[in-house]
């Protein structure tokens, strides 16, 4: 009776502790992420959020940016060269005119829907600091037939009624556009955000860089934050041509139809499930052997992980044509590109999880 | 001569600087309590915290009553109320019209809303439901622009469905969240140049603002009744509870000038709505009587600055029908009603609040 007694006691604390330790892994990753979807960084316009990210990193690292302003950090010795790589750009629009009535028009960066822009509130931000404007909606808005609103009524009102007045607020051609965004709880461990795509992918490579430094790696393990994957994975390209990893794991949203509005005949990657080691996308078909390899190594160490099939490009297919194997790596994410992204943090945790796993058990 | 010159520039180079900042600061001031006014969340039918707020804010020497609709009334001075000044609290809004099995929430409206459109521009924002535990954070569900290609577009209230993160209907209401919890876009407004402010329904919250603020400044033996009415947006219900209970002989009422369909024509009719426009009173046309009248002298003789405009549908009229009771309605101009992003111009609420004030002292 007291063996058992003393058993169930052992069971509780383990049960117990890593709840508390997981508790505090996912509090960890909401900061960090907070922190990193606060820094606006519309296709070429990172310049702030790559100094964010290097102020993030740890002390003392020895990371490089290159000429297209990637961020990159090589640790550990060995004969196979891994490369994690996420983006530091996202969706959001840039100011292509100042109209004689002061309003502007813009064009986007990245896909989205149009409906995501109409009736929004949004911040310019020019070189003199953030101004604020207004996207109407469409003018047949009140009528019972309105005209469908598409990517040119996307206008932007400052308040003014000149252009003279729209350049006394510093506003320019080039400037860049975006919504508010920040980190809003949900229930159980989901948190809402815009640029979850993929601040959060930036975040788990962040995280998993500090649990890697000063442990042994038989890989030489290369970290990139790179820019314009939106536009185009210009950034990634711009690193394909002067480095060819053996492997290259993007790390990126997996657009995932675990939502009321999507057909889940495929992308069903439940939220909460786990990291998703994305076997297929738009722009990938990872090998058999090396898809289940990084299974086992999730499996091994007890890292939840689920296998998905997506839409949706991804920065490693870059590197496939120089003869790179792309394995993308994700979490389940839902209302992709838009400012309300949805996921559940403990499978950014599980996604931090397998990156130090790949990084040392590969 | 030399030396009154002196003293005059001197005198006239502090007060300068002095009375453009002292205006500046009450402007900043009257935004700053607009914006925390406009923020509270008072759907129709559930007006209480809004209510609650506004009877925090009033002066001690009211006689502060509330009926059982949740209207609310203030009276100074002695006697029967020389005139009334009344607005209603309600704005447009949602309500939990259930929890599927999923955790997701079907929603309905507790206020009928002429332009469809109003729904859709939810799609994709944060929300925030007001339940009986406190605030649960939601997003109004959008597809995934990766997954359905443009082809998801919200039709109609079927499409609304709102997400709290709970994964069962269980979680759902561990959560709180119950049948009938009212919830709104969260507040999000931005102040544009010129002194205009753009945010959700602004419409039905700058007249109770309005009124608070003229109650604020009223002199305590001034025989005046303060009225805020609830669910205006349902039949007026309110208002109808006070033309059965109140004998009132003047109302000043403070009522946004909307667009409405015309019943026989199907015409939409389109109030002025440029900001800065100054106020607004009925057109020639509508029918007179001595109230009205005195109200457009004020008018003329303090030089305001106003307009004439259709009104809209105002309910109160036909509240009151056959109750002897004058009514004088004055509006200030809204542009893009029923948006997120209506706009209005602080100087036009400024100088509403200051005709409340002469009506009163008159």
């Amino acid at each position: 009776m007291k063996r058992q007694s003393s058993l169930l006691l052992c069971i509780l604390i383990c049960f117990y502790a890593a709840e508390l330790h997981s508790q505090t892994g996912r509090e960890e990753i909401a900061g960090i992420l907070d922190r990193l979807v606060r820094v606006h960084g519309v296709s070429t316009h990172e310049e702030k959020i790559l100094e964010e990210i290097i102020r993030m990193l740890p002390e003392n690292v020895d990371f490089r940016v290159d000429d297209r302003n990637n961020l990159l950090v090589t640790i550990g010795d060995g004969e196979t060269d891994l490369l994690f790589i996420a983006h530091t750009d996202e969706i959001g629009l840039e100011v292509t005119k100042i109209n004689p009535d002061g309003t502007l028009s813009v064009r986007k960066r990245g896909g989205s829907y149009n409906s995501i822009w109409e009736s929004r509130i949004v911040r310019i931000i020019t070189e003199k600091g953030m101004v604020n404007g207004i996207i109407p909606p469409r003018r047949s808005y009140m009528e019972s037939e309105p005209d469908r609103f598409s990517g040119e009524d996307i206008v932007i009102s400052v308040g003014t009624g000149s252009m003279q007045e729209t350049l006394d607020l510093g506003i320019r051609k080039g400037n860049s556009v975006v919504q508010d965004k920040g980190v809003t709880r949900l229930g159980g461990s989901k948190i809402s955000t815009g640029a979850a795509d993929d601040r959060a992918g930036c975040a788990a490579q962040i995280l998993a860089l500090k649990q890697l430094l000063g442990k042994r790696l038989n890989n030489r393990v290369t970290f990139a934050w790179c820019v314009e994957e939106e536009i185009g994975l210009n950034g990634a390209r711009f690193i394909s041509h002067t480095f060819q990893p053996d492997y290259v794991f993007a790390v990126d949203t997996y657009v995932s139809s675990d939502a009321p509005r999507d057909n889940r005949r495929y992308a069903y990657s439940p939220l909460g499930d786990g990291a998703v080691v994305r076997a297929f996308d738009s722009s990938n078909l990872a090998p058999r052997e090396v898809y289940t390899k990084v299974l086992n190594i999730a499996k091994n160490r007890n890292i939840p992980a689920q296998i998905g099939i997506t839409s949706g490009g991804n920065d490693g297919s870059t590197f496939l044509v120089k003869g790179s194997i792309d394995m993308p790596l994700s979490w389940p994410g839902i209302y992709s590109h838009s400012f309300i992204s949805v996921l559940d943090l403990r499978d950014v945790a599980s996604l931090t999880d397998l990156i130090v796993a790949i990084a040392q058990d590969f | 001569m030399k030396n009154i010159c002196k003293i005059l520039t001197a005198a006239l180079l502090f007060i300068f600087p002095f009375s453009i900042s002292s205006v500046t600061t009450a402007q900043v001031d009257l935004k700053e309590r607009f914006l925390e006014f406009a923020s509270k969340q008072a759907v129709t039918g559930h007006e209480y915290g809004m209510i609650e707020y506004i009877k925090g804010k009033l002066p001690s020497f009211y006689d502060v009553t509330t009926d059982n609709m949740g209207n609310l009334i203030a009276k100074s001075g002695n006697g029967d109320p020389r005139v009334c000044i009344m607005a209603s609290v309600d704005e447009p809004g949602y309500i939990v019209s259930g929890i599927r099995n999923d955790g997701y929430l079907t929603v309905h409206t507790t206020s009928s809303i002429p332009f469809p459109l109003f729904h859709k521009f939810h799609e994709g924002v944060k929300v925030e439901i007001i339940t009986s535990n406190g605030k649960v954070n939601g997003v109004v569900a959008i597809p995934s622009s990766h997954i359905t290609r443009g082809k998801g577009d919200m039709t109609d209230m079927n499409d609304f469905i709102v997400d709290i993160g709970a994964d069962s209907k269980e979680h759902a209401e561990e959560m709180g969240v119950m049948i009938l919890d009212p919830f709104t876009a969260v507040k999000n407004f931005a102040e544009l140049t010129n002194g205009k402010i753009s945010g959700p329904v602004l419409h039905s919250k700058y007249p109770a603002f309005a009124v608070l603020e003229a109650a604020h400044d009223a002199d305590r033996n001034s025989s005046v009744m303060f009225i805020w009415t609830t669910q205006h947006a349902r039949r007026n219900s309110g208002a109808a509870r006070i033309a059965e209970s109140l004998k009132l002989q003047k109302i000043l009422l403070i009522s946004s000038f909307l667009p409405y369909r015309d019943r026989r024509t199907r015409k939409l009719q389109i109030p002025v709505c440029t900001p800065g426009s100054g106020l607004l009173v009925p057109e020639e046309n509508t029918p007179r009587n001595e109230f009205p009248g005195v109200v457009s002298d004020i008018l003329r003789g303090n030089n305001y600055k106003y307009k004439n405009s259709g009104t809209g549908m105002l309910y109160e009229y036909r509240a009151f029908r056959g109750k002897n009771t004058q009514i004088a309605p004055v509006a200030i101009p809204v542009e893009y009603p029923h948006s997120l992003v209506e706009t209005i111009d602080l100087k036009d609420l400024e100088s509403l609040i200051d005709l409340i004030n002469e009506v009163v002292k008159k």
